[in-house]
């Protein structure tokens, strides 16, 4: 399809904005967008309250039971009444009672966030130059044997699912090798850190998938830009190619991929839910799949919450550091 | 035209996609298949275990049994049908409202297409899995909540990707001629656009598919979709992983058919991306042999032998297998101005890379030797000839909006080059300088810290020329220098640039398809047609005989820059009245179209007609000319009702238009017909051209079903083209046949003026005239009135008729000059 025309007013008025007023804008954005979360996030959990108590009660209590449960909760109270309080209590660090256990949500969270948040750096750190080392190496050579053996290699990793990689990873490295283990075990108030050899299946599945489709982006990003008049202009005045790479492509390239790997971060997220459950590991995720097969409302609330205040606080670390870095300011939309 | 797409561009993507990927989608359709009639054919029932836990592979239970003791064969086979059920109707589902909410958040635009993009920045906010959490714990675990979700997560995404596409295709002129001739909203979508749309959807689909699946086995494993002891790949892989040392079979058969299923969409998917499939772009490499170490790139050699030359140079396209360049012999001496010259698509560009040493992307070389500074380029390592360039040949790319990175500001763009070239760093700056002082540039700090974007169109095509010259190059190669200069900064920069380069002895390629131009500056001019030179020699010998021969087909050069009319327009396709007596300039019947005291604004811009007032006669004609950027374009799509003027009227022989299209009726809108500047924008790709032409003919009800077809081909035959054509698609044609079928569908609706935006400015010199020829001749046999927007003197010089200028948003009559044909 060819491109169509360019309306010039759309690529000139970007840059007159300044940085200032870009992060206050993308601020304010971030808090309506989480805003908009809890409120799907309060409708979904919410849609049937009265299951809720009975899940509350167990299955062998009377409707009476019930009933009682349900004002116990507060449930029989209006939608919108309830919807306040529980973001107002949420603001302040109050998620209320595990349906479950009985034991307050920011207990149980706090004692695994730092868990989960471990793991979700140690795979980022080694994440970002893995991905972007391989899309610029693969991206530059587009169409030699490594790009395409690479590609094929992306394409496949980005089909398969974390939860079978992490199984074959189990059975050879665990159970055949026996050299790590296979299941993430702590004592109770043991850190992650203090066992870091759990860590390295965990993490190593979260990589598979992940670096797949950072790379595959980056890479098409310096496809993109090596194809540009500008750097083919670049070579035919005998420009060197490490200067060529260096000044012309990267610095084009990377600016507009960072929003989106930002964006990527979000698979993390989901990532880490199937990692924490394959491998038992004490997380944040395997709370939220526990509280949602269990229909613990509290819990899922507290940590769906939770985790879209990370999730737009990346997104919107990765669009300013794009903006800040693209000469052009260009506001990706 | 780019560099990477020279000559064959515009055709090569239109090219037919061949799939690819047989295997992947049979294997893809047989796991489909065998998941949905999989529970019927599993033995024994896969819901309740019979045997022992975990037990080995036997003749009774050929991948052993799960934890419960059932059958793994049997679950296998039965825990596939949900998961491509509830896949595929989730894919079916969310393009279902994702189409209808694209098209539409786009079409109307503004406030609708704002509520798209928020929403899916909220869903930015909730990773899927988590959203799928959120939902289950409301609707209790089960296919039904994990299904809601993952169309709630796809909705946003397939609602911007429609709305976006659609944005692109709404952009191009083919839909805006169908909106000006009163096209309903439901026919332009779906005759115009939705067709556009599915190449991007079927790629987008096959992707989508896995992501559902991918989700939604995901779900499964994760305990929140299919619920014991119904089967599930994903559930079997949750339930089975504590046993997987005992009998690994319980977890790794699910994730084979997981596996295979995910990938094998995943390369289906692949394949019917666009542009994926025309297999891996084959780099021409220089042969191999005798290629010499970067050390032994022979330097400057005096002035010995050309700067460079090829002889017998053949390039063909490798997509299409068509010559783009056929046996070319050119040489640049050593100190001398070359100009080669020809229509666009002659093969200039292709030929003056591949005397650099360059086969652009898409091309190969199949014949010819070639020579650069004493070298021959073909036996150099990829890194001598860059250092070889670097030191000696300078290259000014065509298009400089395209060819100046972006990133870069000019200070560090200049030296860049500079650098390469070897100049020592603290010599650059005052080099660069200086260069920038001779094009005519600003040299001031804080010019130098601007990047390329803050610079007009000739101030880019300046500064590539000064980067070059700043470099003081052996050879200077430049590619259609001045485009975006005007008559007298071409004629300027032209005898600067030459001039400098004779006082240095640097010999210069001069590419350009204006050959009056060129021919005050060069020493020889070369000019070429369809891949070959047609002439060359030295300017005035090459300037006389192109004038006297006739510019009979498209594609022949240039004939000699802008002589009268009548020579100029050479022999149109049919025996034409040539430029005789000027049309009628009125009529007795009053105006048949009369603007008065219209003003126009535009969002952004402000006002830009103020009070504009035009009449035109039945059967006269009107050139609007003026700069681009004056509003000319501005007035015909305020005439047309596509863009609502702030005040005035547009009447039609005596009746009053509304405002915009959608208030005109059908008769109004009939009568009035417009031809866009684009011919290669104005058709849309997907239909046959007899289909585009007939296209009036329906809307209107002008002829019966069955007499369409032969009014098409009347149609087609009366603008010059076969009737067979009428099967063809517009990537098959030319830039002239193009305009030809844009003016047919024109036709087609019989009106009485005719609306033409820049109709020559796509088009070569030479088809350009047959084009007008044509618009003449066929104006004068109906009777049709021409409203003719134009900055090519030479539409008014051909067409007559009445001049007016646009300034400052106002019309007045042009300053009669000497090459204006006034009547």
């Amino acid at each position: 399809m060819s491109e169509p025309t360019v309306r010039p007013s759309a690529v000139r008025d970007a840059p007159a904005r300044s940085l200032a007023a870009l992060v206050a804008r993308r601020l304010l954005m971030g808090l309506l967008v989480l805003g908009a979360v809890s409120l799907i996030v309060f409708t979904a959990t919410e849609l049937a309250p009265g299951d809720a108590a009975s899940a509350a009660v167990g299955p062998d209590a009377g409707p009476a039971a019930v009933e009682e449960k349900r004002r116990e909760l507060g449930l029989d109270r209006p939608a919108p009444v309830r919807y306040a309080e529980w973001l107002w209590a949420a603001v302040r660090g109050d998620f209320g009672t595990s349906y479950v256990s009985g034991v307050p949500v920011s207990e149980i969270v706090t004692a695994r966030a730092g868990n989960s948040m471990t793991l979700a750096l140690v795979t980022l750190v080694l994440l970002v130059p893995l991905a972007v080392g391989l899309g610029v190496w693969g991206g530059l050579r587009e169409g030699s044997l490594t790009d395409r053996a690479l590609s094929a290699g992306i394409l496949t990793m980005v089909s398969i699912p974390e939860f079978v990689v992490g199984s074959v990873l189990i059975l050879v490295f665990a159970l055949h090798l026996d050299v790590l283990p296979a299941v993430s075990f702590l004592g109770p108030g043991a850190s992650v850190l203090d066992h870091p050899e759990i860590l390295v299946l965990p993490v190593v599945t979260l990589l598979a998938g992940t670096i797949a489709h950072n790379a595959r982006l980056v890479r098409a990003r310096v496809v993109e830009v090596a194809a540009d008049d500008a750097v083919a202009t670049a070579r035919l005045n005998g420009v060197p190619e490490h200067r060529v790479v260096l000044r012309y492509v990267l610095p084009a390239a990377l600016p507009p991929v960072i929003p989106l790997l930002a964006r990527y971060v979000a698979l993390l997220v989901g990532g880490a839910l199937v990692v924490e459950t394959l491998f038992g590991f004490p997380g944040l995720a395997s709370v939220l799949v526990q509280g949602s097969a269990g229909r613990d409302v509290p819990t899922v609330q507290a940590v769906a919450l939770i985790v879209a205040a990370v999730t737009v606080l990346v997104n919107l670390l990765g669009d300013l550091l794009g903006i800040a870095l693209d000469p052009l300011r260009r506001v990706p939309v | 035209m780019t560099l990477t797409t020279t000559g064959t561009g515009r055709t090569a993507h239109a090219a037919p996609r061949a799939r690819r990927r047989p295997v992947a989608a049979i294997v893809f359709a047989a796991l489909v298949a065998l998941a949905v009639v999989g529970p019927w054919i599993a033995p024994g029932d896969p819901r309740t275990g019979a045997g022992m836990p975990y037990a080995p592979v036997s003749w009774e239970h050929p991948l052993g049994t799960d934890y419960l003791g059932a059958d793994v064969l049997a679950r296998v086979l039965a825990g596939g049908r949900a998961l491509v059920l509830v896949s595929l109707s989730v894919l079916v589902a969310a393009y279902a409202l994702g189409l209808a909410a694209g098209m539409f958040a786009a079409f109307r635009g503004g406030r609708a297409g704002t509520v798209v993009m928020r929403l899916a920045d909220v869903m930015m906010g909730l990773p899927p899995l988590v959203l799928i959490a959120v939902v289950v714990t409301g609707t209790g675990p089960g296919l039904v909540g994990v299904a809601v979700a993952v169309v709630a997560v796809m909705l946003p995404d397939v609602t911007r990707i429609v709305r976006a596409a659609t944005q692109q295709v709404l952009a191009h002129d083919y839909v805006e001629v169908a909106v000006a001739r009163g096209e309903r909203t439901r026919s332009v979508l779906v005759r115009e656009v939705l067709p556009n749309l599915t190449v991007t959807l079927a790629a987008d689909a096959g992707v989508r598919f896995v992501g559902a699946a991918y989700a939604v086995a995901t779900a499964g494993f994760l305990g929140l979709g299919v619920q014991p002891p119904d089967p599930d790949w994903g559930l079997m892989i949750l339930e089975n992983r504590g046993g997987l040392a005992l009998q690994p079979l319980a977890v790794l058969a699910p994730s084979l058919m997981l596996l295979v299923l995910l990938l094998a969409a995943g390369r289906v998917a692949d394949g019917v991306r666009p542009g994926a499939a025309a297999g891996p772009r084959r780099r021409s490499r220089p042969p191999r042999a005798g290629r010499l170490p970067v050390a032994a790139a022979p330097g400057p050699d005096g002035g010995r032998g050309p700067a460079a030359a090829v002889t017998g140079l053949s390039l063909t396209a490798v997509a299409t297998g068509q010559d783009v360049v056929r046996g070319v012999d050119l040489t640049i001496p050593r100190g001398a101005v070359v100009a080669l010259v020809g229509p666009s698509g002659s093969g200039k560009t292709s030929t003056a890379l591949a005397l650099l040493g360059h086969v652009g992307p898409g091309m190969a070389r199949t014949a010819g030797a070639g020579t650069l500074l004493g070298t021959d380029p073909a036996v150099l390592t990829p890194r001598g000839l860059r250092a070889l360039r670097a030191r000696s040949a300078a290259y000014v790319a065509q298009d400089a909006r395209t060819s100046l990175p972006a990133n870069l500001r000019l200070r560090a763009l200049l030296d860049e080059q500079l650098r390469a070239a070897g100049v020592p760093r603290r010599e650059r700056a005052e080099r660069a300088r200086l260069a920038l002082s001779r094009v005519g540039l600003p040299t001031d700090p804080a010019f130098l810290a601007r990047r390329p974007h803050r610079l007009s169109g000739g101030q880019r095509q300046r500064l590539s020329v000064a980067a070059a010259l700043a470099r003081e190059p052996e050879l200077l190669v430049l590619d259609e220098p001045t485009s975006a200069l005007d008559a007298e900064n071409t004629r300027r920069l032209l005898a600067e640039v030459t001039g400098l380069c004779r006082g240095t002895g640097t010999a210069v390629l001069l590419i350009s398809h204006d050959l009056e131009s060129v021919a005050a500056v060069a020493d020889t001019v070369v000019t070429m047609g369809e891949g070959r030179v047609v002439r060359s020699g030295p300017p005035a010998e090459v300037l006389a005989v192109t004038a006297d021969e006739p510019a009979a087909a498209e594609g022949a050069p240039d004939p000699a820059g802008r002589p009268d009319a009548a020579t100029a327009a050479g022999p149109a396709p049919r025996e034409s009245t040539a430029a005789g007596p000027a049309p009628r300039e009125s009529s007795a019947a009053g105006p048949v179209l009369r603007v008065s005291g219209m003003g126009v604004s535009l969002p952004g811009t402000g006002r830009v007609l103020d009070d504009v007032s035009l009449e035109l006669a039945s059967g006269g004609r009107l050139c609007v000319m003026g700069p681009s950027g004056s509003g000319k374009t501005t007035l015909l799509r305020a005439v047309a009702g596509l863009a609502a003027p702030d005040s005035g009227t547009v009447r039609l022989t005596g009746d009053r238009l509304a405002a915009r299209v959608a208030g005109r009726t059908p008769a109004q809108l009939r009568r009035m017909q417009l031809v866009p500047q684009n011919p290669y924008d104005s058709l849309n790709p997907r239909q046959s051209v007899g289909r585009i032409v007939g296209r009036p003919l329906h809307q209107f009800g002008l002829v019966k079903r069955e007499q369409a077809e032969a009014e098409v081909r009347d149609l087609l035959v009366r603008v010059g083209l076969s009737p067979d054509q009428a099967a063809s698609r517009p990537s098959e044609l030319s830039g002239g046949e193009r305009q030809r079928v844009a003016i047919a569908r024109a036709l087609a609706a019989r009106p009485d003026v005719l609306l033409c935006d820049e109709i020559t400015s796509a088009l070569d010199r030479s088809t350009s005239l047959t084009v007008l020829a044509l618009l003449d001749e066929l104006s004068r046999g109906l009777g049709l009135a021409l409203l003719v927007v134009t900055h090519d003197p030479a539409v008014p010089d051909r067409l007559g008729g009445r001049v007016v200028e646009v300034t400052g948003g106002r019309l007045r009559p042009r300053v009669a000059d000497s090459s204006s044909a006034n009547a």
